[in-house]
């Protein structure tokens, strides 16, 4: 994994901090509200098959099964809203960074990494802060809520809905809540728990959920252009400390070499880590 | 409630048939002599009832005694004692046979009973099967959809004055009861001309008889008696017995695909996965005074589960096939399409991932 490490001079930290408490919490949230709407809200769309009776039966029968959807909703709700909150709070702080946003890199990342596995190219795409099918993760499950929510308030109060919205608002919100449940339902399953369960790099399962920090190595090696920053910030500094009695001008020469080498990774922040923490 | 269903029917067969005509004296009469425990009283009068044998005249129709030699399986001698049937004894229906076997049922002359023999159903005893109208004559199936079936429909729609000439039919007055507006032979007779009688012929299987929906009338059990569930899924059945039936459904020209629309709905899914509150048909559609598919009348029943529900709101639950949903339509298409090609990608991207990680710890190992 540490193959690819770069020799540099400056110490590096063991770990790095990529999920702070409140990202953690709110994954944590999410998690567990999915899981119970999924249980839950499965049997109503598919009540023909035995199994959903023996889930409903589990809840404890309908009403219950009922009541566990809409306070795992809650939930979710929570759990959203904690997140609108905390980004808006970064941005007041002027923390937001805008690393989750997709850029024509990730589709250039795409490419390379599906010919890199299929063995047609020799070098993994040099990935950002949040790769590519992170950044799907992401979004994915952005757009999943927004719908979700949306029709699944309209159908927990259809009187009050139908006083507002017109019907065939209602019909969409019908169909989109449970075909948008089974899109999200097979993504996890398929994309998200292959990411951090079953691949082989991470089986059984990535803690970084739990904990919220990557070794070095897995930061090199997943997030090779994190990894160059972090390691340009390092090497910026020590030679800040180093060269204390240098004349200005000269620093201001050096990081605008730096800054050029960066730009080679595409990586789009300009400021680094601010999370990554010295650890020895 | 089924003990004193039994204890009635067994204080029935101790009366001679004149009194049992009247069934209620005899309930009520050893109920009200005792103290003021009318329970404890008729099940005292079933006690008496049990030891008592039988004499004469009286237990004619006694079950037993018919089954000695009918022993069609159809009757089940528990069923119809814990039925809502139990006051009833077999010729109080099966009036055209005679108590003494040897003799030849009676050859009735009632319309009913030759409409029902012209249509033939019910073969086995048409006399049997015109015969429900006898006691439930307040029941107004004729002059309903049902009831009149979609040929008497369309010749009313000529002029043949709806409501009075399917009400008489369905009255008393010819003596045959609800049940007999439903036989199209005699519905249409009363004012339809003879393209419309042929046509009736044509359909005159089409619409229901009272034990199409209500069961065999052996067995046939009070609604009260039921779980609702349990009473919702029964009744759903038979009323998709014919309407999931797509030939009968287009020989009566009804093109709505009320059984996929119902499945799919809310309402079903809840009522298949247990819900004692969920609807069936007849909780939207009623059940005698079929309303079938007039929105306004269908709308007052929303409330009754909705609080606040209004006609718009009511217009959400709809028969209508998918397809002539745009809004429906469209939804789904859009995620069925979104679906299969969001996992078809991430589906292929796992696997070559996976493909890849195992080639690759392969040449490590």
């Amino acid at each position: 994994m540490g193959a690819r490490q770069t020799t540099t001079s400056v110490k590096l930290p063991a770990t790095v901090q990529r999920f702070d408490i409140h990202q953690r919490i709110q994954h944590g949230s999410l998690a567990i509200s999915v899981i119970l709407l999924v249980l839950s809200g499965w049997p109503l769309s598919t009540q023909g098959v035995g199994a959903s009776k023996v889930l409903v039966d589990l809840f404890g029968g309908l009403e219950s099964c009922g009541s566990i959807h809409r306070g795992a909703a809650l939930l979710l709700i929570f759990g959203s809203v904690y997140h609108l909150f905390y980004l808006i709070g970064l941005g007041t702080r002027r923390k937001l960074r805008l690393t989750m946003l997709p850029t024509p890199a990730d589709v250039r990342d795409l490419v390379q990494n599906i010919s890199y596995m299929l063995g047609m190219s020799k070098d993994r795409p040099r990935f950002p802060r949040y790769t590519y099918f992170e950044k799907f993760d992401y979004w994915a499950v952005f757009w999943g809520v927004v719908i979700m929510v949306g029709s699944g308030l309209v159908r927990w109060f259809p009187v009050k809905a139908t006083a507002v919205l017109p019907t065939w608002a209602y019909e969409i919100a019908h169909y989109a809540h449970a075909d948008e449940a089974l899109l999200a339902t097979l993504a996890i399953f398929i994309w998200h728990f292959y990411n951090v369960h079953l691949r082989p790099a991470v089986f059984p399962m990535s803690k970084v959920f739990l904990h919220g920090r990557l070794t070095i190595d897995e930061l090199a090696h997943e997030h090779r252009a994190e990894y160059d920053e972090l390691v340009a910030k390092l090497e910026r500094e020590q030679r800040a400390e180093t060269t204390r009695d240098e004349e200005q001008d000269e620093e201001k020469n050096d990081e605008k070499d730096e800054e050029k080498s960066d730009e080679q990774d595409d990586e789009q922040n300009e400021e680094p880590s601010d999370k990554s923490e010295k650890r020895e | 409630m089924r003990a004193a269903a039994t204890c009635v029917a067994l204080a029935a067969l101790l009366l001679p048939p004149t009194a049992r005509a009247a069934p209620a004296p005899p309930a009520s009469a050893p109920a009200s002599q005792p103290a003021k425990a009318p329970a404890k009283a008729t099940a005292k009068a079933s006690a008496k009832g049990k030891t008592a044998k039988p004499k004469g005249d009286s237990e004619a129709s006694d079950p037993r005694w018919c089954r000695a030699c009918h022993t069609q399986r159809r009757f089940s001698k528990k069923r119809w004692a814990r039925g809502a049937h139990a006051e009833q004894t077999c010729r109080d229906c099966h009036s055209a046979h005679a108590f003494n076997p040897h003799e030849k049922p009676k050859a009735s002359e009632d319309d009913a009973v030759k409409a029902i023999k012209k249509a033939k159903l019910f073969t086995r005893d048409p006399v049997a099967a015109a015969s429900c109208g006898n006691c439930h004559d307040d029941v107004g199936v004729g002059e309903l959809v049902h009831g009149r079936g979609r040929t008497k429909r369309k010749a009313d729609k000529q002029g043949a004055g709806t409501g009075s000439g399917s009400g008489t039919v369905a009255g008393t007055g010819t003596g045959t009861g609800a049940g007999t507006g439903s036989g199209t032979g005699a519905g249409t007779g009363s004012g339809a001309g003879k393209a419309d009688k042929k046509k009736a012929d044509k359909h005159k299987r089409l619409t229901p008889w009272c034990s199409d929906c209500h069961g065999d009338a052996h067995s046939v059990r009070l609604a009260k008696s039921m779980k609702p569930r349990a009473r919702r899924l029964m009744m759903n059945e038979r009323c998709l017995a014919c309407h999931a039936d797509k030939k009968r459904m287009s020989r009566a020209g009804i093109k709505s695909p009320v059984a996929h629309s119902y499945h799919d709905s809310m309402h079903a899914r809840l009522l298949a996965l247990g819900s004692s509150r969920a609807p069936g048909c007849i909780d939207c559609h009623g059940s005698h005074k079929l309303v079938s598919r007039d929105p306004a009348t269908m709308a007052k029943r929303c409330p009754k589960c909705h609080k606040g529900a209004t006609k718009k709101f009511a217009t959400l639950v709809s028969h209508k096939p998918i397809s002539s949903r745009p809004a429906s339509y469209y939804t789904q298409k859009f995620f069925a399409w979104l679906t299969f090609l969001t996992i078809l990608f991430l589906a292929l991207h796992v696997l070559i991932d996976l493909s890849h990680a195992l080639r690759h710890t392969k040449r490590q190992g």
